[in-house]
């Protein structure tokens, strides 16, 4: 059975990860390659990688961190920021992407979008939307015009481009950690015969659970993920007994009674501390 | 010289497969010279894109013939992923109908939208084993084996060589093995764990 997947966002900002709080706040978190690393060992399912500084500054998305991205991740990673031509899509997937994440080009210039899907397969191609409520209605936001189109009306236009999947981001939500535009993928997943993935939100493993009731693909956290160690393991464990369907052949795991619903570690009274014995596990070794 | 070749034909993830090898501390080279092919103990043929490219550089390359001799001839064991397992078949109907290196009896065709299925089949589903083959060795019996698969078309072959099914609207072959032949359908380059522990088994285990 095909599993749901959950995706870490990294929001790349000076060549580093930063939390983001509504698109206009960030905070510094640490070294790109550290984080994915990081993820990759916690079991999730797929890394999403965004610059942007190279969506802001009109600059081409810069290829020589790749290597570095990829030297310590099994898992797909897809990349985006900053995509404007032909070269950027050759230049990305000959140097590891997965996939390639695009936003603003889809206003811009559909045509190299649709040439991209053509030549690397739709499978390679993730169509981002930052989608906006305005007077209790959806819009997707072009950002560097600064213009918005209605949701439903967008869907459509962008699904003649042949895209491979939808990654849906609430700027309404995001950074808040208060959880999913739950209406929001009620449309979308009802829009569109893509497969989607929403993101902004994320703020505990309920949250996770709220959005997977809806027929999503994947559900998306940039924030929510640096918080605590732990935070996929934990997480899935949580889903997967709440009966989602989830990857769990992770390196580590827990049982669901040793975690709190706000995905901490429980904490165990003081009988049950007092009778806690150590015992070594091995690390497989392949 | 190398144990393993990864074959270099300007498809797909090269370096993907290159950082599983090197976790696993396997010594390997990237090539696409007839020398290092045939120096090689075991060869891998990763891929991602569409099936017609695949065989246009193949031939571009002299690879169609050189890996024939290797891989037919002198029977050296070869892994296929994704492309580099369809490229096997006899023919595939992707972007019209492509012959192909035609090593496994079987065509390559594109997955039917049953069952309200999404077509590309994105994501991590799990593979049922078939046999006792050795590229299972290390998998624990109960717990599922997860892959990651990102493919529209499938390949369709005797069902006494598919090693491994997965359910997707119907069951699609996963795995399958001939001879000295072995292929997946999903990416195990990109599949964590589990797909260290394939590719480690098909280095050390497989055919040995």
């Amino acid at each position: 059975m095909l599993k749901k997947r959950i995706v870490g966002t990294l929001i790349i900002k000076n060549g580093i990860v930063v939390q983001s709080f509504g698109f206009n706040k960030y905070l510094p978190v640490g070294k790109p390659e550290v984080a994915i690393e990081y993820l990759d060992r916690w079991g999730i399912d797929e890394i999403v990688v965004l610059d942007i500084d190279a969506s802001q500054a009109k600059t081409s998305p810069s290829i020589e961190p790749l290597k570095k991205y990829f030297k310590h991740c099994h898992v797909p990673v897809a990349i985006g920021g900053g995509i404007k031509s032909k070269e950027d899509f050759q230049s990305l997937i000959r140097n590891g992407a997965d996939k390639v994440v695009v936003n603003s080009i889809l206003f811009t210039d559909p045509e190299t979008v649709k040439w991209a899907s053509k030549t690397y397969g739709s499978q390679c191609i993730v169509g981002s939307l930052d989608v906006k409520m305005v007077d209790g209605k959806y819009f997707v936001k072009d950002r560097i015009n600064n213009q918005l189109f209605e949701f439903e009306k967008y869907i459509k236009t962008v699904e003649e481009l042949e895209l491979g999947e939808l990654f849906i981001t609430s700027i309404d939500k995001d950074g808040a950690g208060k959880g999913f535009d739950l209406e929001l993928i009620e449309l979308a997943t009802k829009t569109t015969r893509l497969p989607v993935i929403i993101s902004g939100g994320a703020g505990n493993p309920s949250h996770f659970s709220e959005a997977l009731q809806y027929d999503l693909s994947g559900v998306a956290a940039a924030n929510f993920f640096h918080y605590f160690e732990h935070s996929v393991v934990i997480t899935k464990t949580l889903l997967a007994a709440k009966k989602h369907s989830i990857r769990m052949d992770l390196r580590t795991r827990y049982q669901p009674e040793q975690l709190s619903d706000s995905g901490r570690v429980a904490k165990l009274d003081d009988a049950a501390l007092s009778n806690l014995r150590f015992v070594k596990i091995e690390e497989e070794v392949i | 010289m190398s144990d393993l070749c990864i074959i270099d034909y300007g498809m797909g993830n090269v370096g993907s497969v290159a950082a599983a090898l090197e976790y696993l501390d396997i010594p390997y080279c990237v090539s696409n010279s007839e020398e290092e092919i045939s120096k090689s103990h075991k060869l891998i043929l990763p891929g991602v894109g569409a099936f017609s490219a695949a065989m246009e550089n193949l031939k571009k390359l002299n690879l169609h013939q050189i890996l024939e001799k290797e891989v037919i001839e002198n029977k050296k064991p070869i892994l296929g992923i994704c492309i580099g397992m369809h490229v096997f078949a006899q023919s595939s109907t992707e972007g019209g109908l492509n012959e192909g290196l035609g090593w496994i009896e079987g065509q390559v065709t594109r997955l039917e939208e049953v069952d309200g299925i999404k077509i590309p089949h994105v994501g991590w589903n799990s593979v049922v084993a078939q046999s006792d083959s050795p590229i299972f060795n290390n998998f624990s019996k109960d717990s599922e084996k997860n892959f990651y698969f990102d493919h529209s078309y499938h390949f369709e072959c005797d069902h006494k060589l598919v090693l491994g099914k997965t359910a997707y609207g119907r069951t699609i072959t996963s795995v399958i093995q001939k001879d000295n032949i072995l292929a997946t359908q999903f990416h195990p380059e990109k599949s964590q764990l589990n797909g260290l522990r394939l590719i480690n088994n098909f280095a050390n285990y497989f055919m040995e």
